[in-house]
């Protein structure tokens, strides 16, 4: 699993949807998180970790924000040699199906559809690291 | 076809097109898979529709998501919410590498047709009633119930101060979806919701709102959506004042649908014109 000092990127524009993950992610003990309001703000955040050498191991992100959504920024991260493999999960209010596979086209990780519990937040965070990480 | 194949870029996307799964399917599942050409490097399986399955059907399915697992395939499953209750009563949401649970709701009650007007607006506002019970119970932990569901008609609405509120884009409708809060409920649901007690709200607390009633249309939308329905994602946005008053012209199109909760009562109302 992730450990405990892992840089994580919160981007959601909504400050109680922020709040919230947040709290879960605090929960488990997680101690070096960044927020970011738009796709944007975390895009210029993972570039200059990754300019730092210190990359960010996770982003969690909304979909749906103003001036660059969360699947732009997923086609930012997967585009670019220095972020195409960081885990990326896609939290959003949209759990239709074209909507899905259109995540999963752009390379995706893991997908949860709001509102989830912590339970399901540690779960989805637990595949991503299986997927990411796999053994042997 | 009860099982569609469709090859999308790199993806080999499977879908069932029915309410269950047989033995059948599955085996159109694991022999589309079989045959999948090497540059398809993810697989979906899209059981948004699936609601019923039997344990010696999942069994075959899991069979077939450890044979992918084997061969290191990238696997995803978008489950509607009565097959993922199904998966997780079972503790097998770990067999498949990444599983979607659709959020909505899990009973089968019939979705009214687009652009029936007169039963349309209540059967709507009820829907998304209902998306609101359940997302307040997992954003805030509590449990609201829903104790009246009428048209506006002439009665005045009872007091509201804040109200989020989406308008709705796509499907042929013009209309709005709202959540209005009396102050004293509004503070209680952030206090539930923050853990912490809150007298004035501020502009963090007022996305709160936002955030619920956007979540909620997002289920409502998952629930109508292919079903002849077309709701574009929009923006929400909050209404702060004393003492609103909502207003329609034609009382006949907005539903109004009370929740009374621990935190004091709330309203979901939806006005749609075909």
């Amino acid at each position: 699993m992730f450990k405990n000092d892992a840089l994580i990127i919160l981007v959601d524009d909504m400050a109680a949807a922020r709040d919230l993950t947040q709290g879960y992610l605090e929960g488990f003990g997680f101690n070096n998180i960044f927020t970011a309001e738009d796709g944007r703000e975390a895009y210029d955040t993972i570039m200059s970790f990754a300019e730092l050498s210190t990359p960010v191991e996770l982003v969690i992100s909304d979909w749906m924000m103003p001036v660059m959504s969360g699947l732009e920024l997923l086609q930012k991260v997967r585009g670019n040699p220095k972020t195409a493999k960081i885990p990326f999960l896609m939290t959003t209010s949209e759990g239709n199906a074209p909507q899905v596979i259109k995540a999963i086209m752009q390379g995706v990780s893991d997908y949860a559809v709001k509102p989830f519990d912590s339970q399901t937040l540690f779960k989805k965070l637990t595949q991503v690291w299986n997927k990411t990480h796999p053994k042997g | 076809m009860p099982i569609q194949i469709e090859i999308e870029q790199n993806a080999l996307i499977i879908r069932a097109n029915s309410s269950t799964l047989d033995q059948d399917d599955i085996e159109a599942c694991a022999s589309a898979c079989r045959v999948r050409e090497r540059e398809q490097t993810v697989i979906v399986f899209d059981f948004s529709q699936v609601q019923a399955v039997t344990d010696d059907v999942l069994g075959k399915l899991v069979a077939v998501a450890n044979t992918l697992a084997k061969e290191n395939q990238k696997l995803f499953v978008l489950a509607h919410p009565c097959f993922a209750n199904i998966v997780a009563d079972r503790n097998l949401e770990p067999v498949f590498q990444c599983f979607i649970r659709q959020n909505g709701p899990t009973d089968t009650r019939v979705v009214p047709p687009p652009m029936a007007p007169d039963a349309e607006v209540s059967q709507i506002n009820e829907i998304l009633a209902d998306a609101v019970i359940r997302v307040t119970q997992t954003m805030v932990g509590i449990m609201p119930r829903r104790t009246s569901l009428h048209l506006l008609g002439n009665d005045p609405l009872p007091r509201i101060d804040l109200a989020a509120n989406i308008v709705i884009m796509g499907g042929g409708f013009k209309g709005s979806v709202m959540l209005g809060f009396p102050q004293q409920t509004f503070l209680n649901l952030v206090t539930h919701f923050t853990k912490k007690p809150v007298n004035v709200h501020d502009r963090a607390h007022i996305s709160w709102a936002a955030e619920l009633l956007n979540v909620s249309f997002g289920q409502l939308k998952t629930a109508l959506n292919g079903k002849g329905y077309d709701f574009k994602p929009t923006i929400p946005s909050v209404i702060q004042g004393t003492d609103i008053r909502l207003l329609h012209l034609n009382s006949k199109a907005t539903s109004v649908a009370k929740l009374e909760s621990d935190a004091g009562e709330y309203f979901v109302i939806t006005s749609i014109v075909g």
